[in-house]
């Protein structure tokens, strides 16, 4: 029988502790950035995937296409932070009859096409000239920076409790004669209806 | 058992299990319907109502907004019968359900397969969740059917009542409506009882209609006023019978001997000495009421009579308890089954005694005669020898040959006569004689009489066993020894050699044949028979008509005299 009192037993979780403590101080070192880097990774291919599903919740007038099987066309400007899940998502997929494509630019004026424009946080200082470029024409523009909506941007990417929500700006659809479905207007966090129009 | 019910039962019995099986099976087609109806509705409302939700869910779906599709899966508590929803991508994670805090949501997807299924009271459905031909996951509802059942329940409640009144008015109707059939059999019946009860056959029978039943009313009238003719005719011969029988004073009985029980009648008692209804009724008893001498025959008799399906006769004593013997004679007449097998002997007895004692008287008073015939013919014979011993006597006094031929020609007619009488008294029948052995014993007295040698004359007899009467057998006796001396006479002269033959036969038609032949000198042509007066002629002629007998002569080779005469009946 074992006598508790025994000092050699008694010495064992105090060493077991130490080292407890030491491994763990270990792992988070070396899964913090990694973890942190995945999280990134992992709201791009998330937000790639919300601008996918936009194709589907948004009409653009007949005027938008030049012809019925012309593509539906995703663009980034600036920085294109989804790397390649974007390009990823869109391969080989058609939205009604439209197939989607996706480009990058880094001027406005060659994004004049673009059905679906996402402007990284990188053309935020440019993003009053981006949005005037744009002005009544049938682009979706999307993108995260602050207060996108409210400078006359249609869609804004915020986080809200670690999940992705929406922040709509109707009004400028409305002018730029896209018409956003009621679905998508519903899921949305905020819908900015009276935003200042650029 | 139902069919020891009574007609009214069995009737009424009819008339409920016919509209029971009428009511349950329209109850069972209405129930049927309605239930597959519901069903189907309830199966479209749910389709409906998941494509409602499901078509709310897209835009939640593609922007992981989990908060507004909860929220439009709230929407489902406007359905009562929906008691559980759930909502999953397209990386078939959960993603929203209803209600919120039950945790059997998660599993929900595993229950249900592709489209709709019913599950432990319950209707499992599952909806793809389609935007723009995205699929964006997939929903699932999970449907109560207490609804289903409570209507199921309201369903059999209404049909029990219905079924219960409906049955109690089929009730109603059919006390009702079995008086008019049950009434006219139940009538018939209770007549076809007092008639089995009373036997009285002039009863008829109540018609009530004109029908089947009606008809047989009158068929059944009809066979009662056939029965009590009958009846009344039977009555009439059985009196017949037993006054003949009384008459007769013969006493009938009945055996039946796959029972063994016998029945006998007051006059059958009074003939055993028993007082009537004392009879132990079976053969055994009767056996035992036989005299013991004749009991081993008359059980034997009566062993055979079954076996070989004859008709019983038999004829016994029976010792009265006062003492007195009785003689009996019984007949009994089998009757058989379809399969041969004798079901009843029945027969009658009668006393005899009477007639046996009469009978015994006559016998005895026959023997008696016997024995004086017998002495008679003993006697005569007697008397016949003293007269050949006289004879005899005489002849020696006498020198003439010529007389001493006609006295000896005498004696051998005296000695056939006694010989027919010894004959006679020896045997058992008085009245017949057996000819053949008179032949047997006269033959050789007459051979010896005149002294013929045997080997120059043989004489030799042809004659089975006949039996004559004494009227004939005399006069045929004196014939042949009148022949046969003829013949040793004059047939052999001058030591010639021949044989004499001597026949007597019956044919068929009962005509005797008696000859003699021999094959000597034969009758002389010169001759005339007819004409001839010699006494032995005459005497053969003589005796020929007494007894009717038609005479025949043959001159020669061989010469022959025969008798034909026939036998009286």
């Amino acid at each position: 029988m074992t006598n508790p009192s025994d000092p050699v037993f008694n010495r064992a979780p105090r060493c077991a502790g130490k080292l407890w403590r030491l491994l763990s101080i270990l792992v988070f070192l070396a899964s913090g950035p990694a973890q942190t880097h995945g999280q990134v990774v992992k709201d791009y291919d998330l937000k790639a995937v919300f601008l996918y599903n936009f194709a589907q919740f948004v009409d653009w007038p007949a005027s938008a296409f030049q012809g019925i099987d012309s593509p539906l066309v995703i663009c980034v400007l600036g920085s294109d932070p989804f790397g390649g899940s974007l390009d990823e998502l869109t391969r080989n997929e058609v939205i009604g009859t439209h197939p989607l494509k996706v480009r990058r630019h880094r001027q406005v004026e060659a994004a004049g096409d673009c059905h679906i424009l996402f402007i990284d946080k990188s053309e935020t200082d440019r993003l009053d000239y981006i949005l005037s470029n744009l002005r009544d024409r049938p682009v979706l523009t999307v993108s995260e920076t602050e207060e996108f909506a409210a400078r006359g941007g249609m869609i804004r990417f915020l986080t809200k409790d670690n999940k992705i929500r929406l922040a709509i700006n109707q009004d400028a659809a409305k002018s730029a004669n896209l018409a956003l479905s009621s679905k998508l207007l519903k899921a949305a966090q905020n819908v900015v209806e009276t935003g200042i129009r650029p | 058992m139902i069919r020891d019910w009574s007609i009214k039962t069995k009737l009424r019995a009819v008339m409920l299990v016919t509209a029971s099986a009428v009511l349950g099976l329209t109850a069972v087609a209405f129930i049927s319907y309605e239930l597959l109806t519901f069903r189907n509705e309830l199966i479209r409302n749910v389709s409906m109502l998941a494509a409602v939700i499901a078509a709310n869910s897209t835009a939640s779906l593609a922007f992981r907004n989990e908060q507004d599709a909860q929220e439009t899966m709230r929407a489902l508590q406007a359905e009562p019968q929906i008691v559980a929803a759930s909502l999953y991508d397209n990386d078939q994670r959960l993603f929203a359900s209803y209600p919120s805090h039950r945790p059997e949501h998660a599993l929900l997807r595993e229950i249900a397969g592709e489209g709709y299924r019913f599950k432990d009271g319950y209707l499992l459905f599952s909806q793809p969740v389609f935007q723009a031909n995205k699929r964006q996951g997939t929903l699932f509802l999970k449907a109560d059917l207490t609804a289903m059942y409570q209507r199921f329940r309201l369903y059999l409640g209404i049909v029990a009542l219905v079924l219960a009144f409906a049955l109690l008015l089929a009730l109603a109707l059919s006390n009702a409506f079995q008086k008019g059939l049950s009434e006219p059999i139940l009538a018939l019946a209770a007549t076809a009882r007092t008639v089995s009860r009373s036997k009285q056959y002039s009863i008829q029978a109540r018609k009530f209609s004109a029908d089947e039943i009606g008809q047989l009313t009158d068929a059944f009238n009809d066979m009662m006023v056939q029965i009590h003719a009958r009846d009344t005719a039977l009555r009439d011969q059985e009196e017949s019978l037993h006054l003949a029988l009384t008459a007769a004073q013969m006493g009938t009985w009945s055996w039946e001997p796959r029972s063994d029980q016998l029945h006998w009648d007051d006059t059958q008692h009074q003939m055993f000495g028993l007082k009537p209804g004392t009879f132990g009724g079976s053969q055994q008893h009767f056996i035992d009421l036989v005299v013991p001498d004749d009991r081993e025959r008359v059980s034997q008799a009566c062993t055979r009579a079954i076996e070989q399906k004859n008709d019983l006769g038999l004829e016994f004593c029976v010792c009265w308890p006062d003492g007195t013997t009785h003689y009996l004679v019984s007949r009994g007449k089998a009757l058989c089954d379809a399969h041969g097998e004798i079901t009843r002997v029945t027969g009658v007895t009668m006393d005899v005694s009477q007639s046996k004692i009469k009978e015994n008287k006559i016998q005895a008073a026959l023997a008696e005669k016997d024995i004086l015939l017998s002495e008679i013919h003993h006697r005569v014979k007697n008397n016949l020898q003293i007269v050949d011993s006289l004879i005899n006597l005489q002849s020696s006094q006498i020198d003439d040959p010529q007389v001493l031929g006609m006295l000896r020609d005498s004696q051998n007619c005296i000695r056939s006569m006694a010989l027919i009488h010894q004959t006679l008294y020896q045997s058992n029948d008085l009245s017949r004689v057996d000819f053949s052995a008179v032949l047997s014993s006269l033959v050789p007295i007459l051979v010896s009489s005149y002294g013929v040698d045997p080997k120059r004359i043989t004489l030799s007899i042809d004659a089975p066993k006949i039996l004559l009467p004494l009227n004939i057998a005399m006069p045929c006796g004196l014939v042949v020894n009148e022949l046969i001396v003829n013949a040793i006479k004059h047939a052999f002269p001058q030591d010639r050699a021949g044989e004499i033959r001597i026949e007597c036969k019956s044919d068929a038609e009962d005509c005797v044949t008696l000859a003699v032949a021999d094959d000597g000198v034969g009758i002389p042509e010169g001759l005339v028979i007819e004409h001839t007066a010699t006494l032995g002629l005459q005497l053969i002629t003589l005796l020929a008509e007494q007894i009717g007998a038609k005479l025949c002569f043959r001159r020669a080779n061989p010469t022959r005299v025969a008798l034909r005469f026939s036998l009286p009946k």
